[in-house]
């Protein structure tokens, strides 16, 4: 991981996916380089919990945390996991310090509670402080578009949420599938999210929803210098390579 | 969310009579019966093997009751004034190698929900209530935290009205950080009306969404413009009149400390307060005395007879 910025990757979907590799085996992949995979699923009125199994398991490969809801509590829900995703990578981190400070099968939640207490605070500290890169990827297919104003305003309360810490932000927004290619890029690396209203593009009605292939896209819009570095760091172990 | 389901035993729907052992201090909890349920946790009260009466938060997440816990510490570290409830005991709960919970303790208090507290108090009582909060809010603020997550559910008052404490201490956040936790109907933020950062206006303007919740008894939803919306819910109840321009300043962060919105508030409950006392003390007809009625009629006699001869 590249010292002081957290990368995370997070998908907004209502469905399956059904085109190109398997979204779970492109998350772990994307893990293994250091960026966390959050998944939201969003259901319909009436729709139970079993439709997106999917869902979980993107994130438990990717490390990070996944969350149905409907879309009344999306503003709240983007805001949670990304935070609590967040905690759980910085918590990984230190546990990872104190295994091999003390022993290997120490951990934060194994120590006595006032040891505890002063480890939990530097964890605190660490959210509060570490930059922070986001590529929010949007399913935009046709069974979205009553979501999409939802999305949005998620999307700007989550700025409000992560802007208030005291490290920088760097948002990115993607939408699934494009026009012609997998992603589309509808904005840029920015620090805030606003003015999203013109944003996102016209729905495609292609009934395609190429989750894994869009997760690849978006991993490579991160800082590929980064990238770099880090494979390079781990050719004695599996090589990155995306192609099955 | 995953985790909870994947658990044999929730947190969240223990039964009373059960017991938690806690693993670090082998001190015995038994659940009388359940508080309430936070974003993180569950809240119930319980007697401990010394028979005391607590309220103990248990969660899944031991990061999050770790960090109450540190905060609950921080805070009885401040001398003076009673900021939030006490901290007792912290501990784990751990049932087998994979269930594990913490949990701590505080201080139990009694009372109803803000709520359910003002229902049918006058708004007088309502704001008199809120300037009390305010006193606490201004020395939590000048030990160099917020409040965060003010709500109703949040806040209990005691049931004589006399007395409100602040019960969750999962929100309170240390000064210029981003808020920890919040609900949206409170947030500033949510309005679209001001950043997350913990800052003393902040927590003014979750005060004033709680007087809002109290007067109308539910929270309602953020329409196309957030700002003009609020001013009209001001605007919309007469009894309000008197405390609109305090409540605004509230609302648009204009207040630079809780004691300054305090001493406005209590400019205007406490002449209305003489008034109504002095309302007391003219006599009604139902109720004087015989004795004073004798001697109305004596003097009505006597001044119809002087009147009559003179």
């Amino acid at each position: 991981m590249n010292k002081g910025t957290l990368k995370q990757i997070l998908l907004i979907t209502d469905g399956c996916s059904n085109k190109g590799e398997d979204p779970s085996v492109v998350s772990q992949k994307i893990h293994k380089q250091g960026i966390v995979v959050n998944v939201i699923g969003i259901l319909s009125e009436g729709e139970g919990s079993d439709s997106l199994l999917e869902i979980e398991e993107i994130a438990t490969s990717g490390g990070g945390v996944s969350q149905l809801v409907y879309p009344n509590q999306l503003l709240k829900t983007v805001q949670t996991v990304t935070k609590q995703a967040m905690n759980q990578t910085l918590k990984g981190v230190v546990n990872q310090e104190l295994k091999q400070l003390l022993s290997k099968d120490q951990s934060i939640d194994t120590l006595p509670p006032d040891q505890r207490g002063e480890v939990i605070e530097v964890v605190e500290e660490l959210a509060e402080t570490t930059q922070m890169e986001l590529i929010v990827l949007v399913d935009t297919s046709l069974s979205m578009q009553n979501k999409l104003e939802t999305v949005k305003e998620a999307l700007i309360d989550l700025s409000i949420t992560m802007n208030a810490r005291i490290g920088k932000n760097q948002f990115m927004i993607c939408a699934f599938p494009g026009a012609k290619t997998v992603t589309e890029k509808v904005m840029d690396w920015k620090s805030e999210l606003k003015d999203l209203h013109a944003v996102f593009p016209k729905l495609t009605s292609r009934g395609v929803t190429p989750t894994g292939p869009a997760l690849k896209e978006a991993f490579y819009q991160f800082s590929q210098t980064d990238l770099m570095r880090s494979f390079e760091g781990e050719t004695t172990e599996e090589p990155f390579d995306f192609s099955l | 969310m995953k985790r909870q389901k994947s658990h044999s035993i929730s947190v969240y729907n223990l039964t009373p009579g059960t017991q938690i052992v806690g693993y670090w201090h082998q001190q015995t909890f038994t659940i009388i019966k359940p508080l309430g349920v936070g974003t993180v946790g569950a809240v119930y009260l319980v007697k401990r093997q010394d028979q005391a009466l607590l309220a103990l938060k248990i969660s899944d997440n031991s990061l999050s009751i770790t960090s109450e816990i540190n905060v609950l510490k921080k805070l009885s570290k401040v001398r003076g004034n009673r900021l939030g409830p006490c901290l007792y005991d912290r501990d784990d709960w751990r049932i087998n190698s994979i269930n594990c919970y913490s949990f701590y303790t505080m201080s139990y208090i009694k009372g109803r929900s803000f709520n359910e507290a003002v229902r049918n108090a006058s708004v007088n009582v309502l704001f008199t209530l809120i300037s009390q909060l305010l006193d606490q809010v201004e020395h939590l603020h000048k030990a160099g935290f917020v409040l965060g997550d003010v709500k109703v559910e949040n806040v209990m008052v005691s049931d004589d009205l006399k007395n409100i404490s602040f019960v969750d201490v999962g929100g309170i956040t240390m000064m210029g950080r981003s808020i920890k936790e919040y609900t949206e109907f409170y947030d500033r933020g949510y309005w679209q009306m001001g950043t997350r950062y913990a800052e003393v206006s902040y927590d003014l303007f979750s005060i004033a969404m709680l007087a809002l919740h109290g007067i109308y008894q539910k929270p309602f939803k953020r329409q196309e413009k957030p700002s003009a919306q609020l001013s009209k819910k001001m605007n919309q109840n007469p009894a309000l009149k008197p405390y609109r321009t305090c409540m605004e300043k509230a609302l648009h962060g204009r207040y630079t400390s809780a004691k300054k919105m305090k001493e406005d508030l209590n400019l205007i409950t406490a002449p209305s307060r003489k008034r109504t006392r002095s309302n007391t003390h003219v006599p009604s007809i139902a109720h004087t005395s015989i004795g004073e009625l004798i001697i109305l009629a004596v003097g009505s006699v006597v001044l119809f007879i002087v009147a009559t001869f003179y």
